[in-house]
């Protein structure tokens, strides 16, 4: 990409990251900013000058005023007193800084959670886990060092030259001007830092993604591309990639540094003009204002301050990456939403779980002129039904025809678009989501024991409850030969299951829920026959106790009977 | 030689002269800019003490050149110094990562699969940029830092007397115990906070998988609180360390401030009589003292840098393990230049492959015969281990029993170049990489003439993306829609030119005017080549035989 593509690729997202900007500056509260970062950063930074300003004293009183060491001692206890008052204070604001960013983080990732674990809210962004996990466990992390590294650095860089410019005003204007003159005014000076390191992080952040994302497309596709014999010749592609890269980046990099370099210049031609400059004066080749009649001390304690006027900017320009890194991921969660949808938090405007309708038996299930519609797709219209409690209903359709959309809408994550869908004469997200169940094509179990994933939500379930539960999945032999039984660990690294033993395991722990209305979504579609059997049989006991939703075309599902619809789908479809 | 030295000098190979260069260098700027501060020091003193008294005679011209110089060299340097360490870091990516790449397409097949698991991936990503950015911001700072202290030290057991040196480098070997030794204890703990993480975030994957169920399961949400609170307390942790690190900056600082007091005074205890005067006395106290305070920032942020040394530690030891060449039975090879033209002959003899815990197995005595030329179809319904087979015949799955045989030789002796130039597979999956169109089409046939790659893609009703072809697809790219990515996988297939095909649901995503195409372009190709055909239905096609496999075992349809 070439820096032309990449100057209005950066113009282009400025609202959205002053917008970004304007979260991450609002989103911790003011009072802890001005107590935990603003004043002991103030507070260091009045140690610092206080300190330097003793040892200067005691530089001059020995080098000039031939003292000895008793006579310095109490100035150079002092000096070391105010370092170690430093220590402390320097942990204490790095702790609370870093707090400040967790408890903003945690908070997002509540949020974020909450959402991303809302089946209703799944449905409409479609969104995959991977994506997902991504963003929760590792995106929102690069928002903490914004807090806790860049803030405090953006304060010291305001303060610390302030407070200098004060100190060396007082000992010496025209030494004052000189340091403020070299150093365009602070605010410009941030501006320069600000422009040049954001360009140059984002230009050289860009090129190693697309170089990394390169590798990892590579990693992920290799088995494919030893199918094709072409191992060797891509790692050879990737070195010359690599190299490819490096040549374009270190050209926009040579230019990009430069805006580092410049404030390097200026910090160092400070110190040498300051230098020049009082020591001409104490010579006496200066005889206009101040400098007639600067001393050594005025002129020791300017010089030993110098480096610290610049020493914050630099710090700053070394955080500045954390600022884009914290403003990216910060982008990155808003995404399509809204700006505030992000901080949000969608989980406390549903109604809370206890306000909803508990159903102590079977389901009654009944739907009049509905209708479906996921986000911007087709509206599937849906046949009447009715269903008794301990029914079983059939749903067949071809695919697209918007058997999972019913099961989204049986479970309480769609609202219909038109139309009703009651359950015991309730809308489905009014009733408690425990009394409910669904089961896909592939069950989703957790890596963990198999006691665990009997009962994920209670954790501990009557062990009698427990082999109950799998004996009537065909699965309590099973599990009792094996060394651990209950304790067996399954999941990536430990036991496997089959497909078809993970259903049944899955349809066990439905079963010690016992829900009012279970819905079953191709529950053999990836199972063979065999298999397919041995979970019908499983699903058989649950008639009567539960209202079925059995979900699906498999040849196989016919094997029980019960009331059947047909969705045909969108009208004007094929 | 340990892990990590092995993985570093594999990384630098080559690269030595840049290092070198940028080591000089970043020595360089350092030394410019405590001279800076220090000569300005001297400077300010010698004149204070020309100006008291008239008999001393100050030089002035060459101190404030030195100056200058001292100013310009720190600017440069710096802006070298770093210009070097990225080319460095650059120069390591491609090193580094090519010989990732090559090392992982030796391994034996199977192994790839941990691969396919994304955290993995993000895992070895990481791994390697932390390792190629280790030298720019650990390595090569102490170095300089450690240099230019030593060149004080002796600078001032030179210029003041030798306690005065002694001091500077009492504090410079504090401060390096400070950074690689109090770095080490908080860096081991922060390695195996970012082990208890990466589960975390595992789990966390885990969770997100099974929401649906979970929403019914779990209504109290008991899983998601216990993420979030390993996650807080995660964060605790993290809160912890930023504070004890900053108290270590602090000590840091501290210690370079206790230095001057000391160098001080060692300057009032010299009784006042036998004090130097004149220019070897105040100005070089003045020097001294100047300097270590300009030391003291040459030192600092270094703490922060080296936390991540266990970290960068435990990534070389896991990367020195990922690129250990380890070729195994099953060389690559290299395709003898007497290739065949005839199909193979393929033979599964009693093959076994179990399942789960006590499900019955998934192929139970399985014998099949592919003989050179004949097209064959086997059908069966999802789960019922089509797939399997089709990882059985290119050596990507070793049975639990049976023998995988090619023209009379076992499959897992056979070389890779040589099985997959024979042998070709469209994967149930449509796996595209990020590049152009063309380098997907021709990833296996790079030679392959354009003309025929067009009349291919006509054929299968692709003729649109023609003028495509150097259009960038996969991740970042065009997006293609499911039938498209179908037939470019298949077209992928067929340009290899191996002798015998086998298609995995090649039909899937495909409308009926798209399978058509599929199997008249098929017919044509395939003429004189061996198909092996995976799906729940036999195709439209000349087959020579057609068998369907079910609980296990293979029946003829």
């Amino acid at each position: 990409m070439d820096s032309a593509t990449l100057a209005t690729l950066h113009r282009e997202a400025a609202p959205r990251r002053r917008a970004a900007m304007r979260l991450l500056a609002t989103s911790a509260p003011r009072d802890r900013l001005l107590r935990e970062i603003v004043l002991p950063a103030a507070l260091d930074s009045a140690l610092l000058v206080g300190l330097l300003g003793l040892l200067v004293v005691a530089l001059d009183r020995i080098l000039f005023q031939q003292a000895v060491f008793t006579e310095v001692l109490p100035l150079l206890a002092g000096g070391l007193v105010l370092a170690a008052v430093r220590v402390p204070l320097r942990g204490r604001t790095d702790g609370r800084a870093r707090a400040l960013g967790e408890r903003v983080v945690s908070r997002l990732r509540e949020d974020q959670l909450g959402r991303a674990m809302d089946p209703a809210w799944r449905l409409g962004s479609g969104e995959d886990s991977g994506h997902l996990q991504h963003r929760i466990a590792d995106n929102l992390e690069a928002i903490t060092p914004f807090y806790g590294r860049h803030l405090p650095a953006l304060v010291t860089a305001v303060i610390q030259p302030l407070l200098i410019l004060v100190v060396v005003f007082f000992h010496d204007w025209l030494a004052g001007i000189l340091l403020a003159l070299t150093a365009p005014l602070i605010p410009g000076f941030m501006a320069l830092v600000g422009m040049g390191t954001q360009v140059l992080a984002e230009r050289q952040q860009t090129a190693l993604t697309r170089l990394s994302g390169l590798f990892r497309d590579r990693l992920r596709a290799l088995s494919t591309l030893r199918l094709f014999r072409a191992g060797e010749q891509e790692a050879r592609d990737l070195e010359e990639r690599s190299e490819d890269y490096r040549e374009r980046s270190m050209g926009v990099l040579r230019v990009a540094f430069l805006s580092s370099a410049i404030l390097e210049f200026f910090s160092a031609v400070a110190i040498a003009v300051l230098a020049v400059y009082v020591g001409f004066s104490l010579l006496g080749y200066y005889e206009f204002g101040p400098a007639a009649d600067i001393g050594f001390f005025s002129g020791m304690l300017i010089l030993v301050l110098a480096p610290e006027f610049f020493s914050p900017l630099r710090r700053l320009g070394q955080t500045w990456h954390d600022r884009s890194a914290a403003l990216a991921a910060v982008m990155a969660l808003s995404g399509e939403d809204s700006e505030a949808s992000a901080f949000a938090s969608p989980a406390a405007e549903r109604s809370r779980p206890d306000t909803r309708q508990r159903l102590e038996a079977a389901a009654r299930v009944s739907g009049q002129d509905l209708v479906l519609r996921i986000g911007d797709g087709p509206r599937l219209p849906v046949p009447d039904l009715d269903l008794e409690p301990g029914e079983i209903l059939r749903v067949t359709g071809n695919s697209g025809s918007g058997k999972s959309t019913l099961a989204a809408a049986l479970t309480g994550s769609l609202a219909p678009v038109s139309g009703s869908l009651l359950i015991n004469d309730k809308p489905p997200n009014a009733v408690a989501p425990e009394c409910l169940g669904w089961l896909g094509q592939d069950p989703h179990l957790l890596p963990g024991s198999l006691r665990f994933n009997l009962a994920p939500g209670t954790g501990e379930a009557p062990e009698e409850a427990l082999w109950e539960a799998l004996s009537r999945v065909g699965l309590a032999d099973v599990v009792r030969n094996t060394p651990h039984g209950l304790d067996t660990r399954i999941g990536p690294g430990r036991v496997r299951l089959s497909g078809g033993e993970a259903q049944r395991l899955a349809l066990a722990r439905v079963m010690l829920v016992q829900p009012a209305l279970l819905v079953l979504d191709e529950p053999t579609a990836s199972l063979d026959r065999a298999a397919a059997h041995a979970v019908l049989e499983a699903i058989s006991p649950l008639r009567g106790r539960s209202s079925l939703v059995l979900i699906g075309h498999d040849p196989e599902l016919d094997r029980i009977s019960g009331k059947r619809i047909h969705l045909e789908g969108a009208p004007n479809v094929r | 030689m340990s892990a990590e030295r092995r993985v570093f000098s594999r990384l630098m190979a080559g690269n030595r002269r840049w290092l070198l260069g940028a080591i000089v260098l970043a020595i360089l700027a350092a030394l410019a800019s405590v001279g800076l501060v220090a000569v300005s020091g001297w400077f300010l003193t010698a004149t204070a003490l020309a100006g008291l008294s008239a008999a001393i005679r100050l030089e002035v011209f060459l101190p404030a050149a030195l100056i200058r110089a001292f100013a310009i060299l720190r600017t440069v340097g710096r802006y070298l110094e770093r210009l070097l360490t990225h080319e460095l870091i650059f120069r390591g990516i491609s090193r580094l990562r090519a010989g990732l790449f090559r090392s992982l397409s030796n391994r034996p097949l199977p192994e790839l699969d941990a691969l396919a698991d994304e955290r993995a991936l993000t895992r070895l990503v990481a791994d390697a940029e932390r390792l190629e950015a280790h030298h720019a911001t650990m390595r090569i700072p102490l170095l300089a830092a450690l240099a230019t202290s030593v060149a004080l030290a002796a600078t001032l057991a030179l210029l003041l007397d030798p306690a005065a040196g002694l001091t500077v480098l009492a504090v410079a070997l504090a401060l390096a115990w400070l950074v690689v030794g109090g770095s080490r204890r908080a860096g081991i703990a922060r390695a195996a906070d970012s082990l208890r993480r990466d589960r975390g975030a595992r789990y966390l994957g885990g969770l997100l998988d099974a929401h649906r169920e979970l929403h019914h399961l779990d209504p109290n949400r008991g899983l998601r609180d216990r993420i979030l609170n390993a996650f807080e307390r995660h964060g605790l942790r993290e809160t912890g360390r930023a504070a004890s690190a900053g108290r270590m900056e602090g000590l840091m600082a501290l210690l370079v401030i206790v230095g001057v007091a000391v160098l001080l005074a060692q300057a009032a205890t010299v009784p006042p009589e036998t004090r130097e005067t004149g220019l070897a006395g105040a100005p070089r106290i003045a020097l001294g003292v100047l300097a270590l305070l300009a030391l003291g920032a040459v030192w600092g942020g270094l703490h922060e840098a080296w936390q991540q040394r266990v970290v960068t530690a435990l990534a070389a030891r896991r990367l020195d393990r990922d690129l250990a060449a380890s070729p195994g039975p099953r060389s690559v090879g290299t395709v003898g230049a007497a290739a065949k033209n005839t199909p193979p002959e393929l033979r599964l003899e009693a093959i076994r492959v179990r399942r789960g815990l006590a499900d019955q197995a998934l192929l139970e005595d399985i014998h099949l015969e592919l003989a050179p030329g004949a097209w064959l179809a086997i059908s069966g319904r999802s789960g019922c281990g089509k797939s399997t087979l089709a990882e059985l015949l290119t050596a990507r799955l070793i049975p639990d029993s049976g023998r995988v045989l090619m023209d009379g030789r076992e499959l897992s002796e056979l070389p890779e170049a040589v099985l997959f130039r024979r042998i070709g597979l469209l994967q149930q999956d449509n796996v595209l990489f990020a590049d152009t169109l063309w380098r997907n089409l021709v990833v296996g046939a790079p030679d392959s003439e354009p003309d025929n790659v067009i009349r291919a893609l006509e054929d299968l009703g692709l003729e649109y993306l023609v003028p495509h072809l150097d259009t960038w697809i996969g991740s970042g790219g065009r997006q293609l829609s499911g039938g498209e990515a179908r037939r470019i996988c298949l077209l992928r297939t067929l340009l290899a030119g191996p002798e015998l095909v086998i298609l995995d649901e090649p039909l899937r995503g495909l409308d009926a005017v798209n399978r058509d195409r599929v199997l008249n372009c098929l017919r044509e190709q395939l003429d004189g080549r061996s198909l092996l055909w995976l799906d729940h239905q036999a195709p439209d096609l000349p087959l020579t035989a057609h068998w369907q496999l079910q609980d296990g075992r293979l029946e003829r349809a």
